[in-house]
C-alpha cells in the first residue's frame, strides 16, 4: 500500500524558499557542480511544483533530489534555518513511492536489504582493558553498555572491523557491540518499509540485551537512534539512554604521538543533533576569519564538542576554517548520497580535502565512520591523511 | 525546443566543447534557468503560467569552452544568455528567445591576490561570498557587500554595475575594476587595458561593465581589494525629519568624512525599522546609520565631526548599539520570511540624482505612485544609501499587497507602476536605475534614457554581434535577427 504524499505539508514553507537564491554559497552539491537545477532554490521551486501539483515526479526530478545530500548545510546557513532537510527526506520518500527513485538508488536499497542482520561482538574482558591513563581521565564506562555500529555495519571496512575488539577494550569491561544497519540508509535514501524492518530488528536486539546504555560509533548512527526511529514511529525503549562514545575512547589514551595540525570535520548528521544554531555572523562579509576565532559561531553542542574535546585529550592542535560544525561542508558521505550519486559523492570529498589542504591542515581527522572511510578513499597523496578519531586515538597513542 | 535551429546538431556540437555531463536538455534543469529575483517570472511561476525556457543548458568550465559554445552558438544563430548567481531582480537572464544559457559558475577561480598593488583577478563565476572568505584569509576584502553577496557571481556584479553597503567609501562595482577578460558575440577574446585611468581613448572597459552580457560575456576581472580595516564603527541617530537627514548626509560627503554607510531611512521607514531594532515606537522622523571604518583614530575624528553635523541639524544620538546590529542582520531581510514576497507585488524603483534634486524627485514619485495607485492601495518607502560627493540614491521600494486575481492586469498594472516611476526619475534628473541594471524590466526605457547617445549603444551592439545572439531582448535590443 502507497503512503499518502509526504510534501503538500511543506507547501507553504516551499512556496517560501523558491525564489530565494540566498544561501547559493552553503549549496552543498551546487558547490562542486556549479549546476543551478541543484542550488536550493531551483529544487524547492521543483518540489513546491510537485506538492501544489503543477508537475508530477519524473525520473530526472528525482535524480536531481538524490543528487544532492539533504542540504542542511543550507538550513544552517538561512538565518531562520527552515527546515530543508526534512522536506528533502520527505521527497525521496515519495519520489520512492512514487517508483521514480534513480537506478543507484534502487541497486543500493537492493543491498541493503540483503544486508546480514544483527551480530554482537563480545565484550573485552578485564584483562584486555588498558589501565586509566590519568587519575583525572573521565571514569572508564561501567559494564553493560553497548555500542551501536550502525557505520561499520555498512562501511565496508573490514580492518575497522577487526579494530572494533580493541576500540571496545578501551571503554572498560562489559562494553559490546552490536554490528547492524540501523536502517538509516534506507530512511535516508526515501525507502521508509526497509528502514523500519531495519530498525525494528535493531530494536529487538537492544531489548534482548538488557542494555541500558547505548553508544553510537558515528553521528549518522547517533541520527538514526535520536531521530531516525523517531521519524519513523519507533523509539529506543525508555530505560535505554544513548551516552557519549568517545569520551570513553578518549579518556584511555595517552597524547596521540602526531605533531601536524589537524583540523576536524563534522559529518551532516551531526548538525540535527546540535543544541546551537551557527550565527549568521560567520558567512556575513566582515566576520573575523582569522585563527583563534570564535569557532562556536559555527554551532554549538555535545556532538561538536566530544570530538574536539576527544582530540585536545589526545593532545593534537586543531586548525579551523568557516566550514565546520553545522556550517560543515559534506564529505560526500552524507545523507546516503555516496549510494545515490557516487561520483558527485566523490567530488564533494575530494572538494572538502582541497579546502581542508587549503587551511594548512595535516590531518583530517572525524567521529563519523562514513566519513572518514569515503574520504580515506577519494584522498590524493599531496591531501590530508584522513583517520577515523576512535582508531586515531586508540590505536596511535 | 524552437524548431527552427537544427538543434541535435546544436547539441552534439555543444556537448564536443563541454562534455555531456555539462549539456543539459531536461525540462527539470532548463526550468531553474527560467527565473532570477525579477517579480514577473516570480509571479508567472505561481500562477502556473509558462515561462521562457533556454533550449538547452551549457555549464562551462573554461574561457576556451566558453568560447567554443559562443562560435556554435554564432554558426547557428542561436542566441545565448549568460548566468550567473541568478539573483538579478531586472529579468536579466531570462531567455526571452530561448537558445543556448550558459552558467558560468563552474569559471570560479580566484587567480591571483596582489596584495603589492591591492588587487585581485577572479573568473566571472565565482560567488560573492566565496571569494570574500577567501580573500579575508588573505586579511583583504573585496569592499563590495551588496544584499546579493550569498547569491551572486563576481561577473554579475560587473554585469549590472552593482552596488553594495559600503559604496558610499569605496564605489560600486564599477569603480573597483581595474580590467575586464571578455569573450565577444563572435568569440574573440578582449582584454580591456591593464589600468582603468589613462589618456589612451574612449575607456572600453566600461563598454562591458553594466552591458548584461549583450556585448560580450566578462569571464574574469582584475578588482581592487582593501585590508580588513582596523575597526568599523556605527552610531544611529533620528533626525527630525528627511530632509534634516538628507542635510547631513550632504555635508558630511561634501566635507569628505569618508563614511562607509549612511542610511537614512524615510518615516513609514523609521517608524518600522526603530520598532524592529530598537523596540521602541517613534512617531515619525528619520532614523541613520552612520559607519566609518579604519584604522581608529581616524575613524574616531571622522565620527566625530559626523557626530557634530548631526546634532547641530537636531538629531538624537542613539547610541553604537542599533547600528551593530542593523550590520550583523543587514541580509536578514532578503531571506524568507523577511523578504517581500508573492502574493504582493513589489518592487525596488532606485535612482539616483545630485544633492538639489533629491528631495523634489522623491517627494514626486510618492505623490505620483500613491496617487495614481491609490486603489489598489500602494504603499512607498524609501531609504538614502548609496552616497556621492555629489549626490545620494534613493532605494525606494513600492509594495501592492493585493494586486489584481487576473494575470493580464496584474501583469499590465506592474508594467505601468514602472512607466510611472521612470518618468518622475528622468523628469527629475534621475536615472532609470542606479545599481540593480536594466535586464527586462526596464528594456523599454534605455532608449529614452540615453536619448541620442542610444544610437553609439545600438552601432556598437550592431558591429560586434550583427545577428543580436547576445542576451536578445535586454537593454532595448530586440530579438535575434
Amino acid at each position: 500500500m502507497s503512503a499518502a504524499p509526504r510534501l503538500p505539508a511543506h507547501r507553504d514553507l516551499l512556496a517560501a524558499l523558491r525564489f530565494c537564491p540566498m544561501a547559493a554559497p552553503a549549496g552543498e552539491t551546487v558547490a562542486v557542480t556549479r549546476l543551478e537545477t541543484h542550488a536550493i532554490r531551483a529544487r524547492t521551486l521543483m518540489l513546491w511544483q510537485i506538492a501544489a501539483g503543477l508537475r508530477r515526479w519524473t525520473p530526472r526530478a528525482a535524480e536531481v533530489i538524490h543528487e544532492c545530500t539533504l542540504d542542511g548545510v543550507s538550513e544552517a546557513y538561512d538565518p531562520y534555518h527552515p527546515p530543508i532537510a526534512t522536506v528533502m527526506l520527505d521527497a525521496r520518500a515519495d519520489a520512492w513511492e512514487a517508483g521514480v527513485a534513480p537506478d543507484p538508488v534502487r541497486r543500493a536499497i537492493a543491498a541493503l536489504a540483503r544486508h546480514a542482520a544483527v551480530r554482537w561482538v563480545p565484550a573485552a574482558t578485564a584483562a584486555d582493558c588498558p589501565p586509566p591513563a590519568a587519575a583525572d581521565d573521565a571514569a572508564p564506562h561501567a559494564p553493560g553498555a553497548v555500542l551501536v555500529a550502525g557505520e561499520l555495519a555498512v562501511a565496508g571496512r573490514n580492518d575497522w572491523l577487526a579494530a572494533l575488539p580493541r576500540l571496545l577494550a578501551r571503554c572498560g569491561p562489559g562494553t559490546r557491540a552490536l554490528l547492524a544497519p540501523t536502517g538509516a540508509l534506507p530512511l535516508l535514501l526515501g525507502e521508509r518499509a526497509l528502514a523500519a524492518a531495519q530498525a525494528d530488528a535493531l530494536l529487538e536486539a537492544l531489548h534482548a540485551s538488557g542494555a541500558t546504555r547505548v553508544h553510537a560509533d558515528g553521528p549518522e548512527t547517533e541520527w538514526m537512534l535520536r531521530r531516525g526511529l523517531a521519524a519513523l514511529g519507533r523509539a529506543l525503549p525508555a530505560r535505554i539512554a544513548v551516552e557519549p562514545w568517545l569520551d570513553a575512547v578518549a579518556g584511555q589514551s595517552a597524547p596521540v604521538r602526531c605533531n601536524a595540525p589537524v583540523f576536524v570535520h563534522d559529518a551532516r548528521a551531526a548538525y540535527p543533533l546540535a543544541d546551537v544554531q551557527p550565527s549568521a555572523r560567520v558567512v556575513m562579509p566582515g566576520f573575523d576569519r582569522q585563527p583563534g576565532a570564535d569557532e562556536s559561531e559555527c554551532g554549538d553542542g555535545e556532538v561538536y564538542r566530544a570530538p574536539r574535546r576527544a582530540v585536545a585529550r589526545g593532545g593534537l592542535a586543531t586548525v579551523w576554517g568557516t566550514w565546520c560544525r553545522a556550517l560543515a561542508k559534506s564529505s560526500g558521505a552524507d545523507d546516503g548520497l555516496w549510494l545515490a550519486a557516487p561520483p558527485v559523492a566523490a567530488a564533494l570529498a575530494r572538494a572538502r580535502l582541497r579546502w581542508v589542504r587549503g587551511l594548512g591542515a595535516r590531518v583530517l581527522v572525524t567521529d563519523s565512520v562514513l566519513a572518514a572511510a569515503w574520504l580515506q578513499r577519494h584522498a590524493a597523496a599531496d591531501d590530508p591523511a584522513v583517520a577515523w578519531l576512535p582508531l586515531l586515538l586508540a590505536e596511535n597513542a | 525546443m524552437t524548431r527552427r535551429h537544427a538543434w541535435p546538431e546544436i547539441v552534439e556540437a555543444l556537448r564536443a566543447a563541454v562534455g555531456e555531463a555539462h549539456v543539459r536538455l531536461d525540462e527539470v534543469d532548463r526550468a531553474a534557468y527560467a527565473i532570477d529575483a525579477y517579480w514577473a517570472p516570480r509571479y508567472a511561476v505561481d500562477r502556473d503560467r509558462p515561462l521562457a525556457l533556454p533550449d538547452v543548458v551549457v555549464s562551462v568550465g573554461s574561457v576556451d569552452e566558453l568560447v567554443a559554445v559562443v562560435r556554435t552558438a554564432n554558426a547557428h544563430r542561436v542566441p545565448v544568455v549568460p548566468f550567473g548567481g541568478g539573483s538579478n531582480s531586472q529579468g536579466a537572464v531570462i531567455p526571452v528567445h530561448g537558445g543556448i544559457t550558459v552558467d558560468l559558475k563552474r569559471l570560479d577561480r580566484l587567480i591571483d591576490v596582489d596584495t603589492r598593488s591591492g588587487t585581485f583577478t577572479a573568473e566571472a563565476g565565482i560567488n560573492g561570498a566565496v571569494l570574500e572568505a577567501e580573500l579575508e584569509r588573505h586579511g583583504w576584502t573585496f569592499p563590495h557587500y551588496p544584499a546579493s553577496a550569498h547569491a551572486a557571481t563576481l561577473g554579475g556584479y560587473l554585469s549590472c554595475r552593482g552596488s553594495g553597503t559600503l559604496s558610499t567609501k569605496y564605489g560600486k562595482a564599477e569603480d573597483l575594476v581595474l580590467q575586464l577578460d571578455v569573450v565577444l558575440p563572435d568569440g574573440d577574446r578582449l582584454q580591456t587595458l591593464p589600468v582603468p585611468s589613462h589618456a589612451a581613448g574612449p575607456g572600453i572597459l566600461q563598454c562591458f561593465v553594466g552591458a548584461e552580457g549583450v556585448y560580450g560575456v566578462i569571464v574574469a576581472a582584475r578588482m581592487r581589494m582593501v585590508p580588513i580595516p582596523e575597526v568599523r564603527r556605527f552610531r544611529s541617530y533620528l533626525f527630525p525629519d528627511v530632509s534634516a537627514g538628507l542635510e547631513a548626509g550632504r555635508r558630511i560627503m561634501i566635507d569628505r568624512l569618508e563614511p562607509c554607510v549612511i542610511r537614512l531611512y524615510d518615516e513609514p521607514s523609521t517608524v518600522r525599522t526603530v520598532r524592529h531594532v530598537l523596540g521602541t515606537e517613534v512617531a515619525g522622523g528619520a532614523y541613520c546609520v552612520l559607519g566609518f571604518d579604519g584604522f581608529a583614530d581616524l575613524v574616531e575624528v571622522q565620527a566625530r565631526r559626523a557626530h557634530a553635523i548631526c546634532t547641530s541639524l537636531g538629531a538624537t544620538d542613539l547610541g553604537e548599539e542599533a547600528g551593530r546590529h542593523w550590520w550583523d542582520h543587514r541580509y536578514h531581510f532578503y531571506f524568507p520570511p523577511k523578504a517581500p514576497d508573492l502574493p504582493w507585488m513589489f518592487g525596488t524603483l532606485d535612482t539616483v540624482t545630485t544633492f538639489d534634486r533629491i528631495a523634489a524627485l522623491v517627494d514626486a514619485k510618492r505623490h505620483r505612485l500613491q496617487t495614481e495607485f491609490a486603489r489598489w492601495g500602494l504603499v512607498y518607502y524609501a531609504h538614502f544609501s548609496h552616497w556621492f560627493a555629489w549626490g545620494v540614491m534613493v532605494y525606494d521600494r513600492f509594495v501592492i499587497e493585493a494586486p489584481p486575481d487576473d494575470p493580464g492586469e496584474a501583469l499590465a498594472l506592474h508594467e505601468r507602476v514602472w512607466d510611472v516611476a521612470t518618468e518622475v526619475n528622468l523628469a527629475h534628473g534621475g536615472v532609470i536605475n542606479e545599481h540593480h541594471g536594466v535586464g527586462l524590466k526596464l528594456a523599454r526605457h534605455v532608449r529614452r534614457q540615453h536619448g541620442s547617445g542610444f544610437r553609439l549603444i545600438e552601432a556598437i551592439k550592431r558591429e560586434i554581434d550583427p545577428h543580436g545572439l547576445l542576451n536578445p531582448g535586454k537593454m532595448g535590443f530586440g530579438p535575434p535577427r
